[in-house]
């Protein structure tokens, strides 16, 4: 062969032949893109053939009259359940009670959480040290807490309810047997176990602030209070929204410490939609009912969750520039 | 408007560290005051102990002659422009500037009025309505200075507000800054990193290193006759040359540098014979050319800056010390050190040219090796 | 310090005991219930002083078969730890390395796993449990702790690698690592102190969720949590012995909590911000 042959040769075979071009122009990055997508594709598959279709299940299940017990009696009842639900004035008061515990709890969680973490601000060891142990009530196992505290109110025994009872303050039979003040009790229990962790998102949330906006407060003149609701305030609301988002989703589907501390009770006093719901459904299985009501709880969760994203959204903005 | 005293004021960390040692400044009512030195010589722990910002752990601070040691940042009224600007980012421009007011309950017409005027001055009129992030690194500098404008404190602390702009920019803000405070005869304190900052800008210029005060002078002064190797090195760019060598008296005040002898200025008539020294000579004093007793070196490297020539020479028979100003400042030439000399932008020098360089004995500074100090 | 900020400074630490011991009363109530002998328990009036003693210990384990539930409460937790790592890890590496939109789409997919009450799938599960013949078993217990637990491994590891610059990955690639490889050799190791989190709240929810367990397991399968319950309804079982059977059921968790505080902190703060 001449020279030139081999050189063309060369190059035709540089230009045509090679494997990456043979795949077409994926190579390297379309690789990269499979392997991301294969890497998470287990866990989404996953979480949609456990969580998300039972899910889907019961919400089919919320539109029949459909009882474990009798199986072959069930039939399509269209929106029966939720009517019923709104019907029924045991529901109508767990719904109640649920906003009332979730709204009031929060409340008082987020005031004194962020008292809190204003005063665990500055990063010492006293301070972490304070943390960790006031997050202890966090890491109880929540019916331990009903335990706990159904021990403690007891008027014969516990150690509150006792001397409660002595000096004549409270309800006779103690704090969970009345209905006026079962309600507050449990409020009471769900801000002793949860303030400390709201204290520390809100911690987390302080200490994101920058620093060198906070000295130019102080250099501007800014008082401590002024400091606090003219910038602290204003800079930390993305954060308190989060936080309340979180917290509020758990406080609506509370259940593990009623449960055991009042079981709805006395009465309906302290009745929430998870207790019935898991009543309705796991004591007298009706299925189809207590699945309408793990709906309505999802509806009326989303709801509040989106008012507070949007929220949250809103104050972003507002600290980045509309 | 204030006059601000450092009695001998200290700064200690827990631990030990000391940002600032003993520090004695009197600082005139309405003087441009200038802080320079290196990064962690102190000078930002000062200014923000003036604000109130830092504790001071040892000395007084005084402030129009009342000890102010313990007083809030509120109580000093002051105005605190920050290097990174610190705006309040959920605030408009005109908020941010009337923020200061707002602390004080001025008036809402006076607060309006007052933003409106500093906003004109500083051509941020448009902007009134923008939160910071909209605005570009300039704008945002110049919503600061306004945050400090608006009011009439007793004292503008700035803590190297133009470091984060690009060149340009800097140039300008730097004229401007020295005009607006010419304009409101405001005690200013200004903190740099940048001796050309110092230089141009201040009245009285305070060098510092270490947590202390090493010169403290006029910019002239400073550049003409520094006290200090420190002060030496740190004024002036490029940084002044350095050579080792030993006096030799015999016909009046020289110095021996290897094969060359350098005449000094009848000054330093009394330095005895054979006594070891440093000598200091400015690039910019170094004329190239010249026929006898002067030095010569061989041209390393020649830097076309354009209206000048910045010459890079060695000579292995001069002892040049490089010039250390700052510790983490890594000095390639430590190897093997060069002299600078700057000259004429039309004069042709190639590289491994041999150069003769004639000094005058005035512009030859003396400093003894141990101490560091003037001679 | 100066004088007045000392004071405050002391006012402030003096404000944080307090509070911190008023939050840990009812916890020493528990702890202190569980080592008074029976006569202490229940004497009238209550009081704080006791002899300790380990009478209630005793009745746990002549009540119940402690070591089983032990057993039972750490198989389940384990295979839920290792399955919701293997597959939330990966998954919150991908989402948070991927470029296409549908990424974070599918990260606030798993957030949103949150916001539904177990009990909405609870009934439909069990049957599917059911059909599968797994009732009873740990596993029908692990499969669904697996799924909550990996949608919060994978928002937390999501959040996590969002916020872990790329660049180590990408010097590790341009050393000659595939894709593959700088994922185990540079991220992983990387995100030690997000995986031991991970970990930590894995192991506490499994360790401390009584719902599914309760209808899920049968009594050689029933971990220490369902236990509880099932005791308290029980005539015999007094608060002694509740507490005693808390020691086993609650402050392991407590303690581990305790001692990684600092990736619990991480943990319960992730992508919050």
């Amino acid at each position: 062969m001449t020279e030139t042959d081999i050189a063309a040769h060369t190059v035709g075979r540089r230009s045509a032949g090679s494997p990456a071009a043979a795949r077409g122009d994926r190579g390297f990055f379309g690789r990269q893109r499979y392997f991301l997508f294969f890497m998470a594709v287990p866990a989404v598959i996953y979480v949609i053939i456990v969580g998300v279709w039972p899910l889907a299940q019961g919400a089919w299940y919320s539109f029949f009259d459909y009882n474990l017990q009798k199986p072959k009696r069930t039939h399509f009842v269209g929106l029966d359940n939720y009517v019923n639900a709104f019907a029924d004035s045991t529901t109508r008061q767990a719904i109640v009670n649920t906003f009332e515990f979730t709204i009031v709890g929060v409340a008082v969680q987020l005031v004194l959480g962020l008292l809190i973490a204003l005063m665990l601000w500055r990063d010492d060891r006293f301070n972490r040290t304070i943390l960790a142990f006031l997050l202890i009530p966090a890491t109880i196992t929540p019916l331990v807490v009903g335990l706990i505290f159904k021990g403690l109110l007891g008027p014969d025994y516990g150690f509150i309810g006792y001397y409660l009872a002595e000096w004549g303050l409270g309800p006779k039979g103690g704090l969970l047997a009345d209905g006026g003040t079962a309600l507050w009790v449990l409020i009471v229990v769900d801000c002793w176990e949860w303030t400390p962790l709201m204290a520390l998102i809100l911690l987390a949330g302080l200490k994101s602030l920058p620093t060198d906006v906070l000295e130019a407060a102080r250099a501007d003149g800014a008082t401590v209070l002024q400091r606090f609701f003219w910038v602290i305030l204003p800079l930390m609301l993305p954060s308190v929204f989060l936080a309340l988002i979180l917290r509020t989703m758990d406080a609506f589907r509370v259940f593990d410490t009623p449960f055991v501390t009042t079981g709805g009770g006395p009465g309906d006093a302290t009745q929430t939609m998870m207790l019935i719901a898991v009543k309705q459904g796991l004591q007298f299985f009706n299925v189809g009912y207590a699945s309408a009501l793990g709906n309505i709880a999802i509806l009326f969760i989303a709801i509040m969750a989106a008012i507070l994203i949007f929220a949250v959204r809103r104050a972003d903005a507002r600290i980045n520039g509309k | 408007m204030a006059q601000i005293t450092f009695d001998s004021v200290s700064k200690t960390y827990e631990g030990g560290y000391a940002a600032v040692r003993d520090l004695d400044l009197d600082i005139k009512d309405g003087e441009f005051m200038v802080l320079v030195g290196p990064s962690g010589c102190g000078k930002s722990t000062a200014l923000r102990m003036i604000a109130g910002l830092e504790e001071i752990t040892g000395g007084e601070l005084r402030i129009n002659g009342r000890i102010a040691n313990g007083l809030a940042p509120r109580d000093r009224d002051i105005a605190m422009v920050f290097q990174s600007y610190a705006l309040y980012p959920h605030l408009t421009v005109a908020q941010n500037i009337g923020f200061g007011l707002r602390t004080r309950q001025v008036d809402r017409a006076t607060i309006d009025r007052k933003v409106r005027e500093t906003a004109e001055l500083l051509e941020l009129t448009e902007y009134l309505g923008r939160k910071p992030a909209k605005l570009s690194g300039g704008q945002r500098q110049r919503v600061a200075m306004g945050r400090a404008l608006v009011r009439s404190p007793n004292a503008f602390l700035m803590d190297e507000p133009l470091s984060n702009l690009d060149a340009r920019l800097r140039g300008q803000m730097r004229s401007e800054i020295a005009k607006l405070q010419r304009m409101t005869a405001v005690t200013t304190i200004y903190v740099t990193h940048d001796q050309v900052e110092a230089m141009t800008m201040g009245d009285r210029v305070a060098v510092m290193n270490r947590g202390t005060i090493q010169q403290l002078d006029t910019p002239r002064a400073l550049y003409d006759r520094p006290k200090n190797l420190f002060v030496a090195s740190f004024i002036g760019s490029p940084p002044m040359n350095f050579l080792r060598g030993t006096v030799e008296a015999a016909e009046g005040p020289a110095v021996r540098l290897g094969d060359t002898l350098l005449r000094l200025d009848p000054r330093h008539a009394g330095l005895g014979q054979g006594r070891p020294v440093i000598l200091g000579i400015r690039p910019e004093a170094m004329r190239v050319g010249g026929d006898s007793g002067g030095l010569s070196a061989t041209a390393a490297f020649v830097e076309d800056l354009g209206a000048t020539l910045l010459l890079h020479l060695e000579n292995a028979e001069l002892d040049i010390v490089p010039p250390n100003v700052a510790e983490d400042d890594v000095d390639l030439n430590v190897v093997r050190p060069r002299l600078r000399a700057v000259t004429e932008g039309t004069a042709r020098i190639a590289r491994d040219e041999v150069v003769r360089l004639a000094v005058a004995p005035e512009a030859i500074h003396v400093f003894d090796p141990a101490s560091g100090e003037a001679l | 310090m100066s004088s007045l900020a000392l004071k405050h400074n002391i006012a402030r630490r003096t404000a944080l005991l307090v509070i911190t011991i008023l939050f840990l009363l009812p916890v020493a109530w528990l702890i202190s219930t569980a080592w008074k002998s029976s006569d202490d328990i229940f004497s009238i009036p209550p009081g704080l002083l006791f002899n300790p003693s380990l009478t209630q210990f005793n009745s746990v384990f002549a009540y119940f078969d402690v070591w089983s539930l032990l057993r039972s409460s750490v198989i389940i937790s384990a295979g839920t730890v290792v399955l919701s790592l293997l597959l939330g890890i990966p998954a919150g590496y991908a989402l948070a390395r991927s470029t296409s939109k549908a990424a974070i789409g599918f990260a606030y997919f798993f957030l949103a796993i949150r916001m539904v009450p177990a009990v909405a799938a609870l009934i439909p599960f069990y049957l599917m449990m059911r059909d599968l013949g797994l009732l009873g078993t740990w596993w029908s217990v692990v499969i669904i702790n697996t799924m909550l637990n990996t949608a919060f491994v994978t928002w937390m590891m999501f959040s996590y690698f969002r916020a872990m610059p790329r660049d180590l990955e990408e010097a590790a690639m341009t050393d000659g690592c595939t894709q593959l490889g700088s994922f185990f050799k540079v991220a992983i190791p990387s995100a030690r102190s997000g995986i031991i989190a991970s970990v930590l709240f894995c192991v506490m929810f499994s360790w401390n969720d009584f719902l599914y367990p309760m209808f899920l397991t049968r009594l050689d399968t029933k971990p220490l949590s369902v236990a509880l319950l099932t005791a308290y309804g029980t005539k015999d079982i007094t608060w002694g012995t509740l507490g005693a059977l808390a020691h086993f059921s609650t402050i392991p968790i407590v303690l581990m909590a305790l001692f990684l505080n600092r990736y619990f902190v991480q943990g319960a703060t992730a992508g919050v911000h």
